[in-house]
């Protein structure tokens, strides 16, 4: 067998398409809203337009919550399984947090621990619908997020809740460098942490275990049960983590907008281009870290160029179709040969 | 009638690092049964999938009926009439039998709507022919895995294709089945089809087949006939040695020990009062057909199946698992026998199939993987099985059959897991003659090693040469006892059909 070259091994790396696109995307991004085009001096495209203190940090914030969801959207994607109620999730929890933190006199903190608690529980519920009843995840999940999406407006009857100032938001908006939010990190380290795990523990091998083949992991003594409330559970909890970040930067709890918002449908689409398989037992987070850069650098891209926002939507949704696709038809050559074996 | 043929030239195939077929040229011809023989990883398989054009040569040229013909995908070659049984099954689980038999190409009424009545009777005629105890209306996943895989075979015997390969298709049946299917191979033969037959069994090439080409390490080695050939020659050309006679070489163990097993009037929802006592060094063979509740016997004491009734006694103590993990911490292992649903995650490597069990003796405080201690341990399996591949990281799905039967032999025996007593469910299905005299000895080795080894297998020289004790069982009933000395296939089978 011959020896491949470096550059051809990177390429085969299923993240190395990705990064070539963000690149490219960035570039144009950066050329196109610093008005390089329009004759400003070409150092402007790392001054202005994206690049721009405000932009940069706003895009950073935006995509906090992003980062969040992907750690537990991954891993239960990974196990074969999904959480579609997600961003209702988020959103009940900054509902929780942010009454608790207005109308009682608990600390930020112990708000935070509460919430966390409830998303505990809610990790659980689906669980046990998913592993109890044996609903299958995508049912049992779109069904209590209609439920979540339901007590978040009869929490406040439709209202939504300020945060007043305070060491919450203050916290919640310090900046590291004068440019990257704390949040940001935070998130990152989720991320790279999530990771580590995955690659590198028992448990993470579990995980890759369960969504490879359930009945064979369980009878090679690993817990496929435990490994998926364990990631329910972490998955509720980056959900809440992902919506208390949200309401940092925006100030202000509201019962719809992280729902119509969607961010859970942009991880979705995120973690399959990062290369996690939808049917379970392959991928890694770092693919979706690049993939939520590329969807968000993209729909940057598309504002800066004034286009629809309907069609930004729409252009998200074609990527997450087509990701979905070369996904599903890899994944079926994959599948069709592997039942071909003998 | 016109001639059929099917002729390979020259051809060859290479996966990354392993040279799967070079130079292969032979010509099977109509109303003749042509055997492929080879080791495990000699290419069988995959020159079948080259002639049903699931994958491309890299060389040479396919004829069928001397002329040449090029495939892309398995449709085309459906098409061209040639029908591949593969043996791993490609059933719809959820889906009736009728259903299966004639996916892609049901029966429809004049307004384009599936016609049932035509479907069901039309099933119903394949099934009469075949003689099975099933119903067109029957749900596959229901059935047990002999007539599941009867059901595959039906499928390509639907299409009526002049050209049949057989991928190990006698690998789950019993012999019921495989009277059956020979009786169909023989039909198949006289209407003047071309018979494409690859086994790991002697006996039935024998019985069923005219020539035999022998593979070896991906390239041609001869062509023998069974009517001037023997088995000795046989092996000699495959294996390139001589092995002798296996099972009177085998060094076994003699003495036993302590009794490690007790099954005191057990049942499950599947087998009733169940009497087993196993000592340590005591191999007991399990000997059935099909559906007897071998299967069964091994799931309760692994704690999969929920036990009823009775007790399970391991070591002088009473044990309730309630899953297989408990089992594995309390010593006992399972090989079980469906290794593609049951036993490997196909999409992961050799290492990581191996390590599963023992994973959390692996590791760095409790949680690291110790990578460089599971490497170790897959290539000590890597050894002791003589697994064919280029590296342990490669993935399960592209080892063949055999190999893989063998990765998850090395899960079970592996030297991190402490175990007392090993159940092994059909453990040499898909491996080459050569080879399973190497697991029968290794068999005894853990024997000798004080484990007190449960045995199943559908072979009954098997279980009847290898097995100290036997225990025949027939519908979840213990028919009857027998020590080696006094065991010999007719009395096991007739004990197994005992009511
Ligand atoms: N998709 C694949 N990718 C890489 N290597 C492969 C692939 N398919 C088969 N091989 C390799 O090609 C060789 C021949 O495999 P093949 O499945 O044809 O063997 P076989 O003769 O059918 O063996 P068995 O008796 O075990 O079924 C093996 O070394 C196998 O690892
Ligand atoms: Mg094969």
């Amino acid at each position: 067998m011959q020896k491949k070259s470096t550059f051809k091994r990177l390429m085969q790396n299923q993240a190395a398409p990705l990064v070539l696109i963000l690149i490219v995307l960035l570039i144009v991004t950066m050329i196109l809203s610093s008005g390089v085009t329009q004759g400003a001096p070409v150092s402007a495209m790392f001054t202005q337009g994206f690049m721009s203190r405000t932009n940069l940090r706003n895009f950073l914030y935006s995509i906090v919550i992003q980062m969040f969801m992907a750690c537990g959207i991954g891993m239960l994607l990974i196990s074969g399984n999904i959480d579609l109620s997600v961003a209702t999730q988020a959103s009940l929890s900054v509902m929780i947090f942010a009454w608790l933190h207005q109308n009682t006199p608990l600390p930020w903190i112990v708000c935070i621990l509460i919430t966390v608690g409830v998303a505990i529980c809610m990790g659980c519920l689906s669980t046990f619908l998913v592993v109890k009843l044996q609903f299958p995840a995508f049912i049992a999940t779109i069904g209590m997020s209609s439920i979540y999406r339901g007590l978040c407006s009869v929490m406040t009857n439709g209202y939504n809740i300020t945060i007043s100032d305070g060491p919450y938001l203050r916290t919640g908006r310090l900046m590291v460098g004068g440019v990257v939010p704390l949040l940001f990190i935070i998130a990152l380290a989720f991320i790279i942490v999530f990771q580590f795990i995955l690659s590198r523990t028992n448990f993470g091998r579990s995980v890759f275990m369960t969504g490879g083949n359930r009945a064979a992991a369980r009878l090679a003594g690993m817990n496929p049960n435990r490994v998926i409330l364990i990631l329910f559970i972490i998955s509720s909890i980056m959900a809440a983590f992902g919506g208390m970040a949200w309401v940092a930067n925006i100030g202000t709890a509201s019962p719809t907008s992280i729902i119509q918002d969607a961010p859970d449908m942009s991880v979705i689409s995120a973690s399959i281009l990062g290369g996690i398989s939808f049917m379970g037992g392959a991928g890694n987070l770092i693919g979706s870290l690049i993939a939520i850069l590329l969807l968000n650098v993209l729909e940057n891209m598309m504002n800066v160029l004034g286009i629809n926002p309907y069609w930004i939507v729409f252009a998200q949704g074609a990527l997450l179709t087509l990701a979905l696709a070369i996904n599903f038809v890899s994944e079926q050559r994959a599948r069709r040969k592997l039942l071909m074996r003998n | 009638m016109e001639e059929r043929s099917l002729e390979l030239r020259g051809i060859g195939k290479s996966f990354p690092g392993v040279r799967a077929l070079d130079d292969i040229n032979f010509k099977a011809e109509g109303g003749k049964v042509l055997a492929l023989l080879g080791e495990n990883g000699a290419g069988k398989s995959t020159l079948l999938k080259i002639i049903n054009g699931d994958l491309h040569q890299d060389e040479g040229t396919v004829l069928v009926d001397g002329k040449e013909v090029n495939f892309t995908t398995p449709q085309d070659a459906i098409n061209a009439g040639i029908s591949i049984i593969y043996q791993e099954r490609q059933l719809l689980p959820f889906m009736s039998v009728m259903e299966n038999l004639f996916v892609g190409d049901l029966p429809k009424n004049k307004f384009g709507i599936i016609d049932k009545g035509k479907l069901r009777s039309e099933t119903q005629r394949i099934i009469d022919d075949f003689g099975l105890p099933i119903s067109p209306d029957d749900m596959v996943g229901r059935l047990n895995v002999a007539h599941q895989q009867m059901i595959e075979i039906m499928k390509a015997y639907r299409r009526d294709s002049p050209i049949i390969a057989y991928d190990e298709p006698t690998a789950p049946l019993t012999d019921t089945e495989i009277e059956i299917l020979f009786k169909i191979i023989r039909k198949q033969k006289e209407e003047g089809k071309v018979i494409l037959y690859v086994s790991h069994r002697l006996n039935e090439i024998f019985e069923i087949c005219d020539d035999i080409v022998i593979l070896k390490d991906g390239k041609y080695v001869k062509t023998l006939h069974t009517e001037t050939t023997n088995e000795k020659e046989l092996i000699t050309a495959m294996v390139g040695r001589d092995i002798g006679d296996t099972y009177a070489n085998l060094d076994r163990n003699t003495e036993f020990g302590d009794v490690v097993l007790e099954l005191k009037d057990l049942k499950t929802p599947y087998i009733h009062d169940i009497n087993i006592t196993g000592r340590r060094g005591e191999i007991i063979g399990l000997a059935g057909l099909v559906g007897a509740g071998r299967t069964e016997i091994a799931r309760a004491i692994f704690g999969v199946d929920p036990i009823t009734g009775g007790q399970l006694i391991v070591d002088g103590e009473e044990v309730h698992f309630k899953t297989p993990h408990d089992a594995i911490n309390a010593g006992i292992a399972l090989c079980p026998e469906d290794r593609k649903y049951e036993g490997l995650i196909l999409f992961r490597s050799i290492k990581d199939n191996i390590s599963m069990p023992v994973l959390d003796k692996l590791t760095f405080s409790r949680f690291f993987v110790n990578f460089k201690a599971e490497k170790e341990l897959a290539e000590e399996a890597v050894q002791k099985f003589d697994i064919k591949t280029p590296s342990i990281d490669k993935v399960l799905m592209e080892l063949s059959g055999g190999n893989q039967q063998k990765v998850i032999l090395g899960r079970w025996t592996s030297s991190k897991l402490t175990t007392k007593i090993l159940i092994l469910d059909e453990p040499t299905k898909g491996i080459d003659v050569g080879t399973k005299a190497e697991i029968y000895q290794n068999i005894c080795n853990l024997a000798k090693d004080g484990l007190c080894v449960i045995l199943i297998s559908s072979e009954l020289p098997e279980v009847i040469n290898i097995a100290d004790t036997i225990y025949a069982i027939h519908n979840g009933h213990i028919t009857g006892t027998i020590k080696r000395e006094d065991a010999t296939e007719e009395n096991v089978l007739t004990m197994a059909m005992l009511d």
